[in-house]
């Protein structure tokens, strides 16, 4: 009979004002059955969004089912995890056309994107719905230190005109708490690592700059409780822990580099204290911190909102001076398409380093992608025409084997965006009957 | 401008050809806006078709979401096995030009070519401004019945649908039972074999187009000479002009009136419904004069004499 206690998966390092999570060991699960995670293996929903649309012409594989040849321009930098995710093809956002109210797209499009309603036009008394993800955090959230992680790279203004009328908050988040109450994105790497890490409220810019001054690494406060545990542990899970906190104190040292580096590089906009310049390493940093979230099981539920819907950012650091959103409007000039593609290319090489991190990481006997269902995507479709049909929708890793990447699936024309969330949610636990305008769930997903 | 969707079982009658001439001759005339076609017979040739027929009429067609004009796809009741092809559909569907190639270009040649009709009939309501869209079910109400079952549909069609028309009694009953909120006529059985569709009429007023595809479905879906009934171009017909004094109402039973013929109307009626199906494809216009507020004043002008087309 086995009688070895196991380690609780609720166990943390604590240390002054700090509370760190730990990532599932072996010592977590009962003895001789050491690959396996006690409970059921936690499943992760989280959504990417990119604005603006994308080059359908090089996101869609040009064949029905198991992808053959090469990927599309767009998904090449996925090679390395081609079986590991889906392209759905003809999902709509009914809720993000205009249906009688006029311009404002990209306003509508975002802001319906995970309510699946059509949002009130306004820049005052703003009115979408709740979000999928919320519906989700309020019913499995509490099973993690945070229901659900809100993150973006460029900006949270939530108020003011952001698309003919529309107001910042529909474009600028893609999280509704209620139809009144949007969730905004955490925006800079160390606020966002404290809020993972560290118990005390969020600290302003001025005592942020003061605490860097003096700066220690949040796992010189939790020195104690880990040596401890490290006493505990076999070697296996020494190094996973070890891998572990090293990837912490690796997101401390990108922060200091980032922080070290605004210095010295002028972004050519006002940003806050401690977001990188460059939004590669942006990314980088907050996906990493994702990352840890899943691995330490502090949250199952994440938003991100890699730029604003309708941005006009430039990519200077891949040769484009010009903004994204102009150039989506490209009139059919290959010339300015051209810069569209490598700009969605950009956002996917940041998106692919992420995924292969999560394939890396094991858990299990699987690995951290196998146990998500991250849906990349876009509220527009064709940016120039602002379409609402056949989004691109991308949806990543096995949703705790439950889905069979590797494939184009083609649904009818029409069928909800809104039934492709319900199937997850349905994944996550969630009991709810139907969401936002969806006509039921989507096939075509599973294992079969 | 009122929008109208057409729900129909196409392929099943010629009738549903001849009606959907008639609806795309209203909407020539700018009294109506075609919003979308579907069907509830499941068989991808009646998607085809219906699509064929919209793209003849290319010039009349309104795209009901968004800008560019962009049209919408064809809906199809897809509920398991599919139905047969019949000659109606099969005839013009393969029908070639001089070259050798399709004389009717159409996109449908999958599952995933056609809409889901309920999920597409509740989107196009939703881009409907209040009472300004009628529904016209010339077919089994199935797929209505579904759509009536989303969420919030039943308050979306009381706000947008001004009224619903029905070929069909049965159909009318059917929704009249599961609770239609708005206003349904159904067209009375007698009208529809009082006035009939000349045979003749589809020699002689087609004749400007060497190729059509409601003649040619016509023609293959019986041995001609033959005369269809009418119920389902009525049903058009009234839907778009409730107010043709050669429509009659009955009280209402089950929540269903029936739209019968008026005395003496049938000659100035088949002539309306020969005009409108034989009229040819108006080029779209990017402006649309305002509908009259009078019905009567929008009548439409006759149809020149038909003047052949060369091929």
């Amino acid at each position: 009979m086995i009688t070895q206690k196991a380690l609780s998966r609720r166990t943390l390092l604590r240390g002054f004002g700090t509370a760190i999570a730990l990532p599932a060991l072996d010592a977590m699960a009962p003895a001789m059955n050491s690959s396996k995670i006690p409970g059921k293996t936690p499943v992760r929903m989280a959504f990417v969004y990119v604005p603006n649309g994308l080059d359908m012409r090089h996101w869609t594989p040009t064949e029905e089912g198991t992808f053959t040849g090469e990927l599309p321009r767009i998904l090449r930098p996925l090679e390395p995890l081609r079986n590991e995710f889906n392209i759905l093809s003809n999902l709509t956002q009914n809720g993000g056309r205009a249906l009688l109210d006029g311009a404002g797209d990209h306003g509508r499009c975002c802001g319906s994107y995970l309510t699946g309603v059509h949002v009130k036009k306004t820049m005052v008394d703003i009115k979408a719905g709740i979000s999928c993800d919320q519906i989700a955090a309020n019913q499995v959230g509490s099973a993690t230190l945070f229901p659900s992680l809100q993150v973006g790279l460029e900006d949270a203004r939530q108020a003011g005109d952001c698309d003919s009328g529309y107001s910042c908050a529909y474009t600028n988040n893609l999280s509704w708490k209620s139809e009144t109450q949007p969730l905004p994105p955490l925006l800079d790497p160390r606020a966002m690592f404290e809020r993972l890490f560290g118990k005390g409220p969020v600290l302003s810019p001025e005592a942020r700059a003061r605490q860097a001054k003096y700066r220690k690494s949040v796992l010189d406060h939790v020195t104690a409780d880990t040596k401890k545990l490290q006493g505990d542990l076999g070697p296996t899970d020494r190094r996973k822990l070890d891998e572990y906190l090293s990837s912490i104190r690796e997101i401390e040292k990108q922060f200091e580099k980032a922080e070290g580096e605004n210095a010295r590089i002028d972004p050519g906009m006002p940003k806050p204290y401690g977001v990188p310049a460059d939004f590669a390493e942006h990314f980088r940093l907050m996906s990493d911190m994702i990352t840890v979230a899943f691995q330490a099981d502090m949250s199952r539920i994440v938003t991100f909102l890699v730029t604003r819907e309708g941005t006009s950012r430039p990519y200077r650091e891949i040769g484009i001076a010009d903004g994204h959103h102009p150039l989506t409007h490209h009139q059919g000039k290959m010339e300015l398409l051209d810069k569209v593609t490598k700009i969605n290319e950009y956002h996917m090489q940041q998106f692919a380093a992420w995924m292969m991190r999560l394939k890396s990481i094991k858990e299990g006997d699987a690995s951290i992608l196998d146990n998500s269902m991250i849906v990349y995507g876009a509220g527009l479709s064709d940016g120039n025409r602002h379409t609402h049909e056949d989004l691109p929708v991308m949806v990543m890793g096995r949703g705790g084997n439950h889905f069979k990447g590797g494939r184009r699936i083609t649904y009818r024309k029409e069928t909800p965006i809104s039934n492709l969330y319900l199937t997850m949610m349905d994944r996550l636990g969630v009991q709810t009957d139907d969401f936002g305008d969806s006509t039921g769930r989507i096939d075509g997903l599973n294992l079969g | 401008m009122v929008g109208v969707i057409f729900d129909c079982d196409m392929g099943s009658r010629p009738e549903t050809a001849l009606a959907l001439a008639v609806l795309y001759g209203l909407d020539g005339l700018n009294e109506c806006r075609v919003v979308v076609v579907s069907s509830t017979r499941s068989n991808l040739s009646s998607a085809a078709y219906c699509e064929v027929v919209g793209r003849f009429y290319a010039g009349a067609v309104s795209g009901a979401f968004g800008s560019f004009s962009r049209t919408l796809p064809v809906g199809l009741l897809a509920d398991g096995a599919m139905k047969d092809d019949t000659p109606m559909l099969t005839v013009p569907l393969s029908r070639k030009n001089a070259e050798g190639k399709p004389q009717y270009e159409h996109g449908i040649h999958k599952l995933v070519d056609t809409a889901v009709a309920p999920a597409l009939v509740r989107n196009a309501l939703t881009a409907q401004f209040d009472q300004n869209a009628i529904v016209v079910l010339a077919g089994p109400p199935t797929n209505l019945l579904q759509m009536l079952k989303l969420r919030d549909v039943p308050e979306l069609v009381k706000a947008k649908v001004k009224h619903l028309v029905a070929a069909d009694p049965k159909g009318a009953m059917a929704l009249a039972a599961a609770g239609w909120p708005t206003p349904i006529y159904s067209i009375s059985p007698s009208l529809g074999t009082q006035v009939v569709f000349p045979a003749e009429a589809v020699d002689k007023e087609f004749a400007w187009s060497t190729a059509h595809p409601v003649v040619d479905a016509y023609k293959a879906a019986k041995a001609m000479p033959y005369d269809s009934p009418t119920s389902e171009l009525a049903a058009v017909l009234y839907a778009v002009r409730s107010a043709d004094k050669a429509f009659a109402l009955s009280e209402p039973v089950n929540g269903v009136r029936q739209v019968m013929l008026a005395p003496e109307a049938k000659d100035t009626l088949l002539k309306t419904f020969i005009e409108l199906a034989s009229a040819k494809p108006v080029p779209k216009q990017r402006f649309r004069r305002p509908v009259a507020a009078d019905p009567a004043k929008a009548k439409p002008e006759p149809s020149k004499p038909a003047e052949p087309v060369k091929p």
